[in-house]
């Protein structure tokens, strides 16, 4: 039987588990000649519309990893603080306000937000500034 | 958090099973949802998933820009999942089929053909299967994401036309068992309430369902119900995996697959034993069933009695305790209002029928029905296998308007609303879906119309039906937007119009029928089907010298193909086909849908009612119009629905019983399948997008980590999955997902070696004839170390 926790929500996020731990150690054992291929044979960095868009160079199958899974390990506080909130629970991933690499962006547009989130951009007080200036990135709790 | 860029890299390709692509993806800009100068938005319902999601898809200069939710949407709120706003890329997709193909042999390759030649092979090839064997010889099998008028206009050719009942469709694969539980429960298909009782509910019983990731944008609502009242509402997950919907969960109960039943008539008992049962609700609405003889509560307490919590908690693997079981039912009998939810882990069961009645007697029994907040709600898997399918008569046993074929009065209806003569349409069901890819692999069906859907990869036990499709004396067409292994094996495949490109009316889980219109042209020479249809139809009754044939598409002659001709479609079956029946749309037509912009739940026989929405709860007097004028007493509610003469609900003796295929020590583990966030079905538009793509580029295998230790398996290992039927190779994922002794695959990827319907069981419930994909046995085999992998996709 699974651990369940306090607040009744449970605990699927693998990192938090130990058996993805142990995921990581062998797999980096494991794949020393793939890992050597995969950069031998990278391809130049991919970016979005503007230069400080610009994600760390990637090659094609390396595009193939779940942001999340790399982000787990490379931003582990941004990576819990999105599996925590609402977006993490409904499965709204990474780039769905990113976008993938081609069209990456750090900081989505507005118009990103309005997919789903049409009627806040209207929202009075809302219109002349982003919107993670109330609402915090990745936890998405409206700022005190 | 500071690291070199090499460092990244490193970690990056460390973390994943090294893969490798050579596919090149269309990338385009992300939406673009805030009005742009010159983007008009239409309106629609999305394309994906039984939800109903209400979309605007922003088009410029008569081209595809962007996809949005309205957040005044009954249905999403204005929410959307990836899938939802990512589809609007398949219409302008490279891949995406802009000219008829054709092939006289599979062995040869596909050479363009003009729109003349290829209607005029297929009526050719219909006409001479037909004139061999009759309407035996020929069969259409359709799809839940065809439009209504679609699906209506095909199985009247084939029934009306060519006097065929072979009519069926993929929702045979995915809630037939739905329909046999809600006529032998409710004696009428289809939900009494629908999602307006999530926001209401105070208890949710989610069994079989991966709400998260199969229905992201419902899960969302039962997320926000729960997360904002965290201690007066309980969510209950019932299901042998954990799974990203147990993160909502106050109580997860895992199970040893198939012994849910046990559960079931286990929870029922503690609801007995404890009193905690509705007696007026069942002493006025309820009769109790063994078979076909009519019991008593009495009888039906002794039944459920075998099932005591301690008793089940063992049959059911001792995963979880016997106060468990005590603490859902009670959860389920004394909250506010339940609402129970499931999907395919109790429809594709070699019993899902039982599974499903089980589920609705504890709505019975409890009374936690008919009031708001409690519903008894089979989520579909499709956006239209509900509206097209199960109403217009997709199915082999049924017409349009929930008529059973076999129902000579019903069926005599159809005709006369036709103008065929009496006994045009034969009055025996016609072969349900493993039956008619049986009868494929004989040849005994001599020509197949597969429209919108890919059975060489979802069928169960696909290999043994791909062989018959592989045959060169059985001619194959195929409708489609883009390839698919199916296309594969056909004669002739037909480009169509996309969602969006061509009008029409899809239907929802929960009886609500939406329109979308024409917004866009389509790409090349795709064509809508409704005009395929009709324009084959047309030379299949020169070709057969029939002007029965010709009488089927009378009404519809030389209308425009994007609105005019859909809509005359949709009103012949919605006035002269619903009309009086328990789906009755008369008041839903065209005018009404466009004005509605959530559409209309049924039933809905007034256009004056179907403009306040339409029925929100069914069988309730004042709410449902037919509850009032099929009311025959002073009760409030009327249960009219066609399958219960005597206008009960049935609570049904159900007892525990195994799937067909258990682990033994030649195959020792449970395999079960699903579906994962970002794909749909068997990937052919999903694939094709390339976050969509890279976020699951292709399937793994499930293992509990003491399993993978027991094993020697190692998370990104190369494992192989082997039944008796066939064998797939693909990466592990360790990870305590499910319960210790299963396996657990998706279902979506099209590679040969990750097709996982190889792999599962043909075995199928024998009221519903749903395939039991959900269970069967298999060897887990670790063959090596992780492997470069490459996402396929035909």
């Amino acid at each position: 039987m699974i651990r369940q926790n306090k607040q009744c929500v449970f605990n699927t996020n693998p990192n938090k588990e130990g058996t993805v731990k142990q995921e990581k150690k062998i797999i980096t054992g494991g794949l020393v000649l793939a890992v050597l291929a995969i950069l031998i044979f990278s391809v130049p960095p991919v970016t979005g519309q503007n230069e400080k868009d610009t994600h760390p160079e990637l090659s094609e199958q390396e595009m193939l990893i779940a942001c999340a899974d790399c982000h787990r390990e490379m931003t582990p506080d941004l990576e819990k603080e999105w599996f925590d909130s609402v977006h993490g629970i409904a499965m709204v991933k990474c780039y769905q306000c990113h976008g993938t690499f081609e069209t990456f962006k750090i900081s989505p547009a507005k118009a990103d937000c309005a997919t789903c989130h049409l009627d806040m951009l209207d929202k009075e007080g809302a219109q002349d500034k982003p919107c993670w200036e109330c609402h915090v990135p990745h936890s998405f709790k409206a700022e005190e | 958090m500071a690291q070199s860029r090499r460092d990244f890299i490193k970690k990056a390709a460390a973390l994943s099973a090294a893969s490798y692509v050579s596919m090149k993806l269309p990338i385009s800009g992300s939406n673009i949802a805030k009005a742009d100068e010159g983007v008009i938005w239409h309106r629609g319902s999305c394309r994906l998933c039984g939800v109903g999601c209400r979309v605007e898809l922003g088009v410029k200069n008569g081209e595809p820009m962007g996809l949005r939710g309205v957040s005044d949407s009954r249905t999403n709120y204005g929410y959307v999942c990836m899938k939802g706003m990512h589809f609007w890329k398949c219409m302008r997709h490279p891949d995406r089929l802009t000219m008829p193909l054709y092939r006289k042999s599979k062995k040869e390759s596909f050479k363009e053909i003009s729109w003349d030649q290829a209607l005029d092979i297929a009526a050719s090839e219909f006409a001479e299967a037909h004139k061999a064997g009759g309407g035996s010889a020929v069969a259409y099998y359709g799809s839940g994401q065809a439009l209504t008028e679609e699906t209506y206009l095909f199985q009247k050719i084939m029934r009306g036309g060519l006097q065929s009942n072979n009519v069926e469709g993929n929702p045979r694969l995915c809630m037939a068992s739905a329909v046999g539980g809600y006529l032998t429960s409710f004696g009428a298909d289809e939900p009494i309430g629908g999602y307006s009782d999530l926001e209401k509910a105070h208890c949710f019983f989610i069994i079989g369902s991966n709400t998260a990731e199969a229905h992201p944008v419902l899960f969302r609502r039962i997320m926000r119900r729960k997360l904002d009242n965290p201690n007066d509402v309980k969510v209950i997950n019932v299901d042998p995996r954990v799974s990203q919907t147990s993160r909502i969960a106050d109580k997860h109960l895992q199970f040893k697959p198939g012994t849910d039943l046990a559960l079931l008539n286990s929870m029922a008992h503690v609801i007995i034993e404890e009193n905690l049962f509705d007696d007026d609700f069942l002493t006025k609405y309820t009769t109790f069933k063994s078979g076909k003889e009519t019991v008593d509560f009495d009888t039906y307490k002794t039944q459920v009695a075998k099932y005591t919590p301690e008793e089940t908690a063992k049959i059911c693997g001792d995963a979880f305790s016997p106060e468990d079981v005590r603490e859902v039912a009670r959860w389920f009998a004394t909250s506010k209002g339940t609402v129970s939810l499931w999907t395919m882990g109790l429809n594709q069961r070699k019993r899902g029928v039982w599974a499903n009645n089980l589920v609705h007697n504890l709505h019975i029994l409890t009374g936690q029905l008919m009031k708001d907040g409690a519903d008894s709600l089979s989520l579909t898997g499709q956006p239209n296998a509900c509206g097209g399918v199960r109403e217009g008569g997709g199915l082999c046993h049924i017409l349009p308007g929930h008529r059973p074929v076999a129902n000579e009065k019903l069926r005599s209806q159809v005709e006369q609303a036709w103008g065929v003569p009496a006994g045009r349409i034969p009055p025996k069901p016609g072969l349900h879906t493993m039956a008619m890819f049986s009868a494929v692999n004989e040849a005994k069906i001599k020509a197949i119309w597969i429209n919108c859907t890919s059975p060489v990869q979802s069928l169960p036990n696909c290999n043994l039906y791909n062989e018959g499709m592989d045959r060169d004396d059985v001619f194959i067409v195929c409708t489609d937007i883009f390839h698919t292994l199916t296309t594969q094996k056909a004669n002739l495949v037909l480009p169509t119009s996309f969602h969006f490109e061509k009008t029409g009316v899809y239907g929802c889980t929960e009886r609500r029928s939406q329109i979308t219109k024409k917004a866009i042209s389509s790409p090349g020479e795709a064509k809508p089907e409704v005009w395929i249809i009709r324009e084959w139809a047309s030379r299949l009754a020169d070709k057969l010298n029939d002007p029965i044939i010709t009488q089927c598409i009378k009404p519809f002659e030389g209308l425009e193909e994007g609105y005019d001709l859909p809509k005359a479609i949709w009103n012949e079956y919605s006035q002269k086909l619903t009309a009086h029946r328990d789906n009755d749309l008369r008041g839903a037509t065209y005018e009404v849908l466009e004005q509605m912009a959530d559409g209309v739940q049924w039933p809905a026989p007034t256009e004056e009612f179907a403009l306040t929405g339409g029925t929100v709860k069914k069988f309730v007097k004042g709410r449902d119009p037919m509850a009032d004028s099929e009311s025959k007493d002073d009760l409030p509610y009327q249960f009219y629905g066609p399958a219960h003469p005597d206008r009960k609900l049935w609570i049904w003796l159900r007892d525990q019983a195994d799937p067909e295929e258990v682990p033994d020590s030649e195959y020792p583990f449970y395999l079960s399948t699903g579906r994962i966030v970002d794909h749909w079905h068997t990937m052919s538009m999903t694939g094709r997008i390339p976050e969509l793509l890279r976020a699951n580029p292709y399937a793994y295998v499930e293992i509990n980590p003491k399993d993978a230790q027991k094993l020697g398996i190692k998370p990104g290992d190369m494992v192989e999955l082997k039944s008796r039927r066939g064998v797939n190779i693909m990466p592990a994922k360790v990870y305590e997902g499910p319960v210790e002794g299963m396996v657990f695959a998706y279902w979506h990827d099209q590679h040969e070696d990750r097709m996982i319907n190889k792999v599962t069981k043909d075995a199928f419930d024998p009221g519903s004839k749903e395939p039991e994909f959900k269970i069967c046995a298999v060897q887990v085999k670790r063959v090596s170390g992780p492997k470069p992998l490459k996402p396929f996709i035909v």
